[in-house]
C-alpha cells in the first residue's frame, strides 16, 4: 500500500489526468485522451511515456491509416477552393466567362460548376451562371470540405477510421478530387496496466506542488499541500563543469612538492641565446646536438645582444678553449661569440639554471627549478611532441656530492613518483660530471622506467659563471611519469584538444 | 647516442670467459661502461653507448678492453706497440685550408674475418658520423696495403682531373662526376662545394686511392676477407681529433692480433709526424677532494683499485695519487672526469644515498601564483581549461583570424599596441612542417583550433588558456618578449558580447584590476562588438564576438565570443 501511495505522489497532473482517463476506458488513442484529459498531443505523449517507464501504462504500436492532403490539396489550406471562389465571384456580379480567364483556370471552373450543380445551387440558363437561393446561403456558411481543410493547419492526425461523419464525408469527396489521401502512420495505443489501476485508486485527491516558488514558502501553501514525490533515482541530463587541464593539474603538483622541499621556481623567455642555452652549458659549439636537426633557430633577427654579458661570455669562451681558470683542459677549439649570440627556440630547461646562476640575486646555499616548455625539431607522432614541458633543478651548496644527489633523487622518486623502489646507473651528460640516472620501479608496467637524470656541473660550467660552490643539477621525465600514471599511450594528448577527455578526466 | 651492434661470441672470445651471459647479471658492467643493453636475442647484442665523448668504446674490442677491467681480468694500460718504419706520406700545402691533417698507420698480419669486417665498418659509420661530425671533422679510409707503391701523396686534384673508379661503380668517373652521380659524392658534396680543388690521395704511380672524405677507389680502397695488409687511413680538419681518431683505430687491429706499423706524414710547414701516437697525459688527484665531492670517506687503496679497474696506471703517495691516462681517453679534460670514474668503478651502489634537508625556502614565481589565481577563477566560471602548443603558423595566427584580409593587414601594423594584434612574430627558420613552423604572438587561434576539433561535441563549449606568447622586441637582448596571457572562449548558439564581458568582469574583479572597455575594431571580430581592454591607461587586450567569417575559416558552425589579455603588463 506504501508503495502505491509513493507512486501515486510521484505522478505529475498530466499523468494522473491520464491514468484516470485510461482507468476509465481501459485503453485508448492518443486522441481519444486528448479529448478526454483536454492535453494536446505531445503532452499526451510525454506523460504516457513517463507513465509506462513506471509500469502503469503499457504501450503498443499499431499502423493506422490517417488523411492527408495531397501536394494539390495543401494549396488550398491558404487559398479558397474554386467552389468557393465561384460562389463569392458570382455573388459580386462576375460573369463566367471572365471568371475563368480572372480568377481560376478551366480544371478548377468545371471542378466548382460540378459541386455546386451537384448541390443544386446554380441555375444555368441562355448561358448565363446564377446562384439560388441555395446557392446564395452559401455565401456565408462553410462547406464541410472547408472546415475538414481548415483543420490541417495543426499537426496533428486525423485516424480516418475515427473521423466524424462529416470530416468522414468530407476526405471521401477531396480524395476522389485528387486533393485528399490516406497515409499509413504508426499510432501508439495505451494500456491501463494491473499496477496502473491501483495505484490511480490511490491517487488522494489536491493539486500537488510541484516547483517549490518563492511564491509558495511566502503563502505557506506548503504547509497544506503534498508535494509530488520525485524520482530520485532517474538519470539527469549531464552538465560539464569547468575543470584543470589534467596535465597542466599534474604539474602543479609536482611545482608544489618541489617548493615544499625547498626549491625556489625559475623563469625565462622561450626564444634563448644559443649562449644560455649551449655555451654556458660547456656544449662546444659543433656539437651535434646544437646542430640545424636539433634546434630551431629564429629567422629574424638571427642574433640577440651579449652586451649586457660581456664578462661571463669572456669567462665562457675561455673556459671552451682551454678551459681558462677551471683547471680544465677545455674543448681546444677556437670560441665563436657570434654563434653564442644566435636567437633559438630553447632546447632544455637547463637555460634557465644557466641563467639563474649568473643572476646577481643567487642566493648561496640555494635551490631552484623550473618546469620548462621547451623545442626539438621533430615530426610529430605517438612518441615525439615537436615542444614539451621540463622539470629540471639545482642545488649549490658548499657540502653537495654525489651521495646527497643520490639522497635528493631518491626523495624525488618518492614524492613525485611515488616509487620507493629506484635503482641508480652511470650516465654521460655534457654539462655533469658525475652524471647518474635513475630508473625507478613501475608496479602497473611491471618494469623499471628511466625517470630522472641528473649530476654534479662540471667546473667548466659553474666557474666561469662565478659559482665557487658545487651544483647538483637535476631534471625528471615528467610527460613520463605523467603517461604512465594516466596509461597514456599517444604523448600528443598531454595537449589533448579532445573537449570529451578534457571534460572526463578525472581528479 | 650510438647503438652498437655486436655478436655475444665475439665479445666473450675478447673479454674472456668472466663476461656473464644472462642480461640481469651483464647489464650492471655493461652500465658502468654509461651503457645499456638495447637488445640482446640469441648471439646478437645491441649495447646503447651512453657517452658522446668516448669514441673508443663505439666498437666491440674497446666495449671488451673495458669490461676486462670492469670484470677484473686486466688492469691498468694496455701498452700497445707500434713498429717504426719508412712508410712515408707527402701533404701539399694548398689543403692548409680546406683539410689539412693526415694520419696513418699500417696493419700487417691481420687475419679479416667477415665479422671483423662488419664491426669494422660500423666501428667507422659511427666514428665519421658522430665524433668525425658526418666526415666533416673527420674521416676514415681502408686500404690493401700490398697493392700500393710508396711514397703516397695527400695532394689537391681540379675537378675535371684524376679520374677514377669510385668504390662499387665500374667505370671512371672525374671528381667533379662523382660529386654528381655517386651516393656517397651526392651525400658529401656539400663539404667540397665551391672549391676549385678537393683533396686526394694517390700513391707512387699516381693511382687514386681515395678522394677524401667523399670515397674511396674501388681499386685500391677496399679490404675483404683476403687482405693481410691494412693501411689505415684518417683525414680532417682538426689535428688532435685525426689523430684520436687514428689511435682508435689502430688499437682495434692491434686488439684483433694485427701488427702496428708508424707512417711518417710530410707536412710542408711542420715537423714531420710519426703516427698513430699513443701519449699518456698525466694527472694528479687528491684522496680527499675525491672524497668530498662523492661524499664518502675513501681510502687512497680504493681509489687506486677503482682506477686500475678503469684502466688508467696510477700510484698512490699517502693523499696524492698519480693518475696516467690512456691516450684515447680525450674526453678526460678536468680531475672531475677521473673522480667519476672512481665512482663509477669503486661501483656506484656502494654509496648510499644521504638525505639531507634543503638550505632553503621553496617559492613560487610570481608568475605562477597569478596564473593559478587567474586559471581559479576562469574555472570558477565553468570554463574548461586547455593547454596547446606555443608553436603554431601565419595561417592559423593571421590567416584564419581575418588578419590578411585587405586592409587588415594594414591595421595590424598601425594597430595600437604589439599585444593587441600579433604584430611583430617570431617564425624559425628551420622548421620541420609548415605546421609548427612560427612562434604564437596571441592565444585565441589557439583557442579557435580547439575548438574547430570538437565540432560534434556537445555544446556549450567554455575554454580558456593561461600560457607564453612571444612578441618580437628588437631592443630586448632575446629579441623578444615571452608574455603571459589569458584568453578565453564560449561558443554556443546564443553566445554573445556579454557573455565575454561578463566573465571577463568577474576575473578581473577577483583580482581587483580596474578595467575599461573602450570601443575598438579588430578585423577578427564583428565590427562594433568589439573592444580594447584598458587596465591604467594601457591596452592589455581585447574582446568581441568573433567575425562569421573567422568562423568559418574555423569551420565552426556556432558563434563564438572570448576576449585575450596580457598578464604581465
Amino acid at each position: 500500500m506504501a508503495n502505491l501511495t509513493k507512486l501515486a505522489d510521484s505522478l505529475q497532473d498530466n499523468e494522473i489526468h491520464i491514468l484516470k482517463a485510461l482507468k476509465r476506458h481501459g485503453q485508448a488513442s492518443n486522441a481519444e485522451l486528448q479529448a478526454d484529459t483536454k492535453l494536446d498531443q505531445s503532452a499526451v505523449a510525454r506523460s504516457a511515456l513517463w507513465l509506462e517507464n513506471k509500469g502503469l501504462v503499457e504501450i503498443k504500436e499499431t499502423k493506422i491509416n490517417v488523411a492527408a492532403l495531397t501536394k494539390l490539396g495543401k494549396n488550398y489550406i491558404t487559398e479558397n477552393l474554386p467552389e468557393r471562389k465561384l460562389v463569392e465571384a458570382l455573388a459580386a456580379g462576375v460573369t463566367a466567362d471572365k471568371l475563368i480567364t480572372k480568377f481560376m483556370d478551366a480544371r478548377e471552373f468545371n471542378a466548382a460548376l460540378g459541386y455546386w450543380r451537384q448541390k443544386s445551387a446554380i441555375i444555368i440558363s441562355k448561358g448565363k451562371t446564377e446562384l439560388n437561393e441555395a446557392g446564395l446561403s452559401y455565401k456565408d456558411k462553410k462547406t464541410i470540405e472547408e472546415k475538414f481543410i481548415s483543420k490541417f493547419n495543426s499537426a496533428e492526425d486525423f485516424v480516418i477510421s475515427e473521423l466524424p461523419p462529416e470530416d468522414r464525408e468530407a476526405f471521401e469527396r477531396l480524395r476522389k478530387r485528387g486533393l485528399a489521401t490516406s497515409d499509413v502512420r504508426t499510432a501508439r495505443i495505451f494500456t491501463i496496466t494491473d499496477l496502473g489501476a491501483r495505484v490511480a485508486d490511490a491517487v488522494r485527491p489536491g493539486e500537488k506542488i510541484g516547483q517549490i516558488t518563492p511564491a509558495i514558502i511566502k503563502s505557506g501553501e506548503w504547509a497544506s499541500k503534498q508535494f509530488r514525490r520525485f524520482d530520485v533515482e532517474a538519470r539527469v541530463p549531464e552538465i560539464f563543469i569547468g575543470k584543470k587541464q589534467a596535465y597542466v593539474r599534474f604539474l602543479e603538483e609536482v611545482k608544489d612538492e618541489l617548493v615544499a622541499l625547498g626549491f625556489e621556481e625559475m623563469t625565462g623567455p622561450l626564444v634563448e641565446l644559443s649562449f644560455f642555452n649551449n655555451d654556458a652549458l660547456y656544449m662546444p659549439q659543433d656539437h651535434p646536438a646544437r646542430g640545424i636537426h636539433d634546434v630551431y633557430s629564429v629567422r629574424d633577427p638571427k642574433y640577440g645582444s651579449l652586451d649586457a654579458h660581456k664578462h661571463f661570455l669572456k669567462e665562457v669562451a675561455t673556459a671552451h678553449e682551454n678551459g681558462g681558470r677551471t683547471g680544465s683542459t677545455g674543448w681546444q677549439y677556437q670560441f665563436n661569440e657570434k654563434e653564442a649570440a644566435r636567437l633559438i627556440l630553447r632546447t632544455q630547461g637547463t637555460a634557465l639554471s644557466a641563467r639563474t646562476m649568473m643572476s646577481k640575486n643567487l642566493k648561496v646555499p640555494g635551490a631552484y627549478f623550473a618546469v620548462a616548455r621547451v623545442f626539438r625539431p621533430d615530426v610529430l607522432d605517438a612518441t615525439h611532441l615537436v615542444e614539451f614541458n621540463q622539470t629540471e633543478g639545482i642545488v649549490l651548496d658548499e657540502n653537495a656530492s654525489l651521495r646527497k644527489l643520490l639522497g635528493l633523487l631518491a626523495e624525488f622518486a618518492k614524492k613525485i613518483t611515488g616509487s620507493d623502489k629506484v635503482r641508480f646507473r652511470p650516465h654521460y651528460f655534457p654539462y655533469t660530471e658525475p652524471s647518474i640516472e635513475v630508473d625507478i620501479w613501475s608496479p602497473a608496467l611491471n618494469k623499471w622506467v628511466e625517470a630522472l637524470g641528473a649530476g654534479i656541473f662540471r667546473p667548466e660550467v659553474t666557474l666561469p659563471l662565478g659559482v665557487k660552490v658545487p651544483v647538483l643539477a637535476w631534471g625528471i621525465g615528467v610527460d613520463r611519469l605523467f603517461m604512465i600514471r594516466e596509461s597514456i599511450k599517444d604523448i600528443r594528448q598531454l595537449f589533448s584538444q579532445d573537449i570529451s577527455w578534457l571534460r572526463g578526466a578525472k581528479v | 647516442m650510438p647503438n652498437i651492434d655486436v655478436s655475444f661470441s665475439d665479445l666473450k672470445k675478447l673479454v674472456g670467459p668472466k663476461l656473464p651471459s644472462s642480461v640481469e647479471k651483464l647489464e650492471p658492467y655493461i652500465w658502468m661502461l654509461k651503457s645499456e643493453i638495447e637488445n640482446f636475442e640469441g648471439d646478437a647484442l645491441t649495447i646503447k653507448v651512453g657517452d658522446t665523448n668516448r669514441p673508443d668504446l663505439w666498437c666491440v674490442e674497446g666495449l671488451a678492453r673495458e669490461l676486462r677491467g670492469a670484470l677484473d681480468v686486466e688492469k691498468g694500460i694496455k701498452e700497445y706497440k707500434v713498429r717504426a718504419s719508412d712508410y712515408r706520406i707527402f701533404v701539399n700545402q694548398k689543403l692548409e685550408k680546406i683539410r689539412p691533417y693526415i694520419a696513418c698507420v699500417v696493419v700487417k698480419n691481420i687475419k679479416l674475418t667477415d665479422e671483423l669486417i662488419k664491426q669494422i665498418m660500423q666501428q667507422q659509420d659511427k666514428i665519421d658520423g658522430t665524433y668525425g661530425r658526418k666526415r666533416a671533422k673527420t674521416s676514415i679510409g681502408l686500404y690493401n696495403l700490398d697493392l700500393l707503391a710508396w711514397p703516397l701523396k695527400y695532394g689537391i686534384t681540379k675537378p675535371d682531373e684524376n679520374a677514377f673508379v669510385p668504390l662499387t661503380f665500374t667505370e671512371k668517373l672525374l671528381p667533379k662526376q662523382i660529386l654528381e652521380k655517386h651516393p656517397k659524392g651526392l651525400e658529401y658534396q656539400h663539404l667540397l662545394k665551391g672549391l676549385s680543388y678537393y683533396p686526394i690521395f694517390t700513391d707512387a704511380k699516381n693511382n687514386v686511392l681515395s678522394m677524401p672524405p667523399v670515397i674511396n677507389s674501388n681499386d685500391l680502397g677496399q679490404v675483404n676477407e683476403k687482405t693481410t695488409n691494412v693501411l689505415v687511413e684518417v683525414t680532417g680538419t682538426d689535428y688532435e681529433s685525426v689523430n684520436n681518431v687514428l689511435r682508435i683505430m689502430a688499437i682495434t687491429f692491434a686488439d684483433r692480433g694485427g701488427d702496428l706499423y708508424s707512417v711518417i706524414i710530410d707536412y710542408p710547414s711542420r715537423k714531420p709526424d710519426a703516427t698513430p701516437h699513443f701519449e699518456t697525459r698525466h694527472y694528479e688527484i687528491k684522496v680527499d677532494d675525491v672524497s668530498k665531492l662523492l661524499g664518502e670517506k675513501l681510502s687512497a687503496e680504493d681509489v687506486v683499485k677503482a682506477l686500475q679497474k678503469a684502466r688508467y696506471n696510477v700510484s698512490a703517495e699517502k693523499n696524492l695519487i698519480h693518475v696516467t691516462i690512456p691516450s684515447y681517453r680525450t674526453d678526460i679534460m678536468h680531475q672531475v672526469d677521473i673522480y667519476e670514474d672512481v665512482a663509477i668503478f669503486h661501483g656506484l651502489d656502494k654509496f648510499t644515498p644521504e638525505s639531507a634537508a634543503l638550505p632553503s625556502v621553496g617559492k613560487l614565481s610570481e608568475n605562477e601564483k597569478l596564473s593559478r589565481k587567474i586559471r581559479e577563477l576562469c574555472i570558477g566560471t565553468g570554463a574548461q581549461e586547455i593547454m596547446s602548443f606555443v608553436l603554431t603558423n601565419n595561417e592559423y595566427l593571421f590567416g584564419n583570424m581575418n588578419m590578411l584580409a585587405e586592409g587588415a593587414s594594414e591595421q595590424r601594423l598601425a594597430g595600437p599596441s604589439q599585444t593587441s594584434f600579433g604584430l611583430g612574430v617570431i617564425e624559425i627558420d628551420n622548421p620541420v612542417s609548415f605546421t609548427y613552423s612560427v612562434v604564437r604572438s596571441w592565444l585565441l587561434p589557439s583557442l579557435l583550433e580547439f575548438l574547430s576539433k570538437n565540432t560534434a561535441k556537445e555544446f556549450p563549449q567554455k575554454i580558456f588558456e593561461v600560457g607564453d606568447c612571444v612578441i618580437l622586441n628588437a631592443k630586448a637582448e632575446v629579441g623578444s618578449d615571452t608574455v603571459r596571457k589569458l584568453a578565453f572562449a564560449f561558443s554556443d548558439t546564443n553566445a554573445n558580447f556579454t557573455d565575454a564581458k561578463q566573465a571577463l568582469e568577474a576575473v578581473a574583479g577577483a583580482l581587483g584590476w580596474k578595467i575599461i572597455f573602450v570601443e575598438h575594431e579588430h578585423p577578427s571580430f564583428i565590427s562594433g562588438r568589439s573592444a580594447a581592454v584598458m587596465k591604467d591607461g594601457k591596452q592589455i587586450g581585447f574582446i568581441g564576438e568573433i567575425h562569421p567569417q573567422v568562423i568559418k575559416n574555423w569551420n565552426l558552425g556556432m558563434p563564438v565570443v572570448g576576449f585575450e589579455v596580457s598578464l604581465n603588463t
